[in-house]
């Protein structure tokens, strides 16, 4: 037993250091990137452009046609997801539903993908 | 008996050899399902860094670069997204060894090293999704689970690593 | 030496990040604050040098304008008004600000005197020809007696570059429409440079040039109680939007909001309207007319807006009236898209 923890002992100063610098570069991160008020609309991509912003307050399915096929979201109380996709593995609709600020869904294969965003600022310039 | 022209050193076998076992792993590696895509252990980092340790450093540079291109080869990712995703990771993950490489052995183990390189990893992977693959800000959400993760495999692989050097020291 | 080769692949390394990270980012932005105004420029798909090069010169010349047409420091404009005043003939020689001074006049004749850009001493009056907001109401003698000496800016006459005014009270304050000239400039600047895909904002006044990649530019329009959008549009390449509010400059007294919106024909500022928003398709002056326009539909009656839009040719309108009812042209409302809850106004469709 003793034995076992003995790898403790492996670890140098540098080795803490780096550790305590990692777990202090990932709680900065989760604090710069992790607020999660409920989002207000959803932004879907295809490969390098925007296809839409839609609110996410409504009932509705987009279909996005992506590079191997199409790709079925859906938009329901409030939340989307990825319903069906014609990428092999699924990770996508397995992921299910999104609603939060900041989260998404990503389909690599068929190159779509879905953004919550907040209380963006949805244009280019304003006329006032 | 034919005469080879080209010159096949000792060197040249056991980049062969370890690179060979570093596909092995990364093909491993790539079939272990994982609750969120793209988290995954890196287990051929082990080589890398056993390699770097063992021989010297640009050794580990063609054994991890042969590892790239042989692995994306053999699951048919060659030249796709998921080849430079590898690659760029596979960059940023030398070039950080690089820097850190010569640091007093008393001071620092392969531990800390396995953990910035796979933190390099993570972000050169980060840096080739956010400006093209996916150009949203929104991927960034994801960003704080990937270095947790590579912290954490860092560390295992480190030790693992650590072990490995330790025996073939004693055998 | 070893030394040296880490420092140096390092700089390489920090050089292709950034490098990567600036072809990532095909839109150029310059924003600057001049003379209280905010000139806001974007650029779609461009070299950083040019559009760097094309927005210095924008933002220079709409320096140049500031000089040349500012109602009352020391500018072309205010030498003309001050020989006005003094009833004595000026020469002027300078094509840019004659050609400006008769399209005021067209635009006074085409909306019944409604944008008269001619009443500066009615402006000055009401203080929006300082930045410290009056204290108490202008004296309304006075008031009348400036409505009733019927400044025009059809009393200029100009002949063999000598400039004459028939009325004394006339005192010229484009400031109702030189944002929108300063924007059509901006406009043939961007063309200079072939560049086709820009959008400018000139203290709130838009013109669009081309998209912003494969998607048309979208603006905002404010609401005028809240400091958002209240809803966005898209705005197609060559067309401008405008909008006249209470809301921009104003000051307030006992409860009751002063707007920088004279009545010509009152010497007041008109009461029954938050904002009134317009666009105006592609045309030679289309963000001067963008600008232009609205000030009449924000003054005229409530009954007569529709018919002043119309009489206009305005296809594109929203009209905020002072009790939150909005009313809206057809093909406005086709393309807008409402970002707050309008289901407690009142909105009628024409």
């Amino acid at each position: 037993m003793i034995r076992k923890l003995l790898f403790i002992r492996k670890f140098k100063t540098g080795d803490w250091l780096i550790i305590t610098l990692s777990s202090f570069l990932i709680v900065l991160s989760m604090f710069m990137w992790w607020d999660l008020p409920d989002g207000k609309y959803i932004e879907i991509e295809k490969g390098q452009s925007t296809l839409g912003t839609y609110s996410i307050n409504q009932d509705r399915i987009i279909l996005v046609d992506g590079q191997i096929g199409q790709s079925q979201i859906e938009i329901k109380n409030g939340k989307a997801r990825i319903k069906k996709s014609p990428c092999r593995k699924q990770y996508c609709v397995h992921q299910g539903w999104v609603n939060k600020k900041n989260q998404m869904v990503v389909c690599l294969p068929n190159y779509v993908s879905l953004f919550i965003i907040g209380d963006k600022k949805n244009y280019d310039s304003i006329n006032y | 008996m034919t005469q080879s022209i080209i010159k096949i050193s000792k060197s040249d076998h056991m980049i062969a050899k370890l690179s060979a076992i570093a596909v092995a792993l990364a093909i491993i590696d790539f079939f272990i399902p994982s609750p969120i895509p793209g988290v995954k252990p890196g287990i051929a980092n082990i080589i890398i860094l056993f390699t770097i340790y063992k021989y010297d450093f640009i050794t580990g540079v063609w054994v991890s670069l042969l590892r790239v291109l042989v692995a994306s080869m053999i699951l048919g990712t060659f030249l796709g997204p998921t080849f430079f995703l590898s690659l760029m990771g596979a960059v940023m993950s030398l070039l950080s060894m690089y820097f850190l490489k010569d640091i007093n052995k008393a001071f620092m183990s392969v531990i800390g090293l396995s953990v910035v390189s796979s933190s390099a990893h993570v972000l050169g992977q980060f840096l080739v999704v956010r400006l093209w693959i996916i150009p949203h800000d929104g991927i960034l959400y994801l960003l704080p689970l990937f270095l947790l993760s590579s912290l954490i495999f860092g560390v295992v692989n480190g030790l693992i690593v650590e072990n490995l050097l330790a025996r073939k020291l004693n055998g | 030496m070893k030394k040296h080769l880490k420092l140096s692949v390092l700089f390489i390394v920090v050089i292709i990040i950034f490098s990567l990270s600036e072809c990532g980012n095909k839109l150029f932005q310059k924003k600057d604050y001049i003379f209280g105004t905010i000139v806001d420029i974007k650029i779609y798909g461009e070299s950083k040098k040019i559009a760097s090069e094309a927005s210095d010169k924008i933002l220079s010349n709409f320096n140049r304008l500031h000089q040349l047409l500012h109602p009352w420091e020391k500018s072309l404009i205010f030498k003309i008004n001050k020989a006005i005043k003094n009833d004595s003939p000026f020469l002027l020689e300078d094509q840019e600000v004659i050609s400006l001074i008769r399209r005021g006049q067209d635009y006074e004749n085409q909306t019944e005197g409604f944008f008269n850009p001619a009443i500066g001493k009615l402006v000055s009056l009401w203080g929006f020809h300082s930045d410290i907001p009056l204290k108490s109401i202008p004296d309304p003698k006075v008031i009348t007696k400036f409505v009733e000496a019927k400044p025009s800016m059809n009393n200029i006459k100009i002949k063999n570059d000598e400039l004459n005014s028939l009325n004394k009270y006339v005192q010229i304050d484009m400031g109702a429409y030189a944002k929108g000239y300063a924007l059509d400039q901006a406009k043939r600047i961007l063309e200079q440079y072939k560049i086709n895909n820009a959008l400018i904002n000139i203290g709130g006044n838009i013109l669009a040039m081309g998209m912003h990649g494969d998607r048309e530019w979208i603006v905002g329009v404010q609401d005028p109680r809240n400091p958002n959008a209240m809803a966005t549009l898209p705005l197609k390449s060559g067309w401008s939007i405008g909008t006249s509010g209470d809301y921009q400059k104003y000051f307030t007294l006992n409860q009751q909001r002063y707007s920088h919106i004279i009545d010509p024909y009152t010497g007041y500022p008109p009461t029954n309207t938050q904002s009134v928003t317009i666009l105006i398709p592609p045309d030679e002056n289309s963000g001067e007319k963008s600008d232009a326009y609205t000030q009449p539909l924000f003054i005229v009656g409530v009954q007569k807006k529709i018919e002043m839009a119309k009489k206009l040719s305005i296809s594109h309108y929203l009209i905020v009236l002072e009790n939150n009812e909005i009313l809206i042209s057809d093909e406005l409302n086709k393309i807008i898209m409402w970002q707050e809850k309008i289901d407690d106004k009142k909105i009628t469709i024409y």
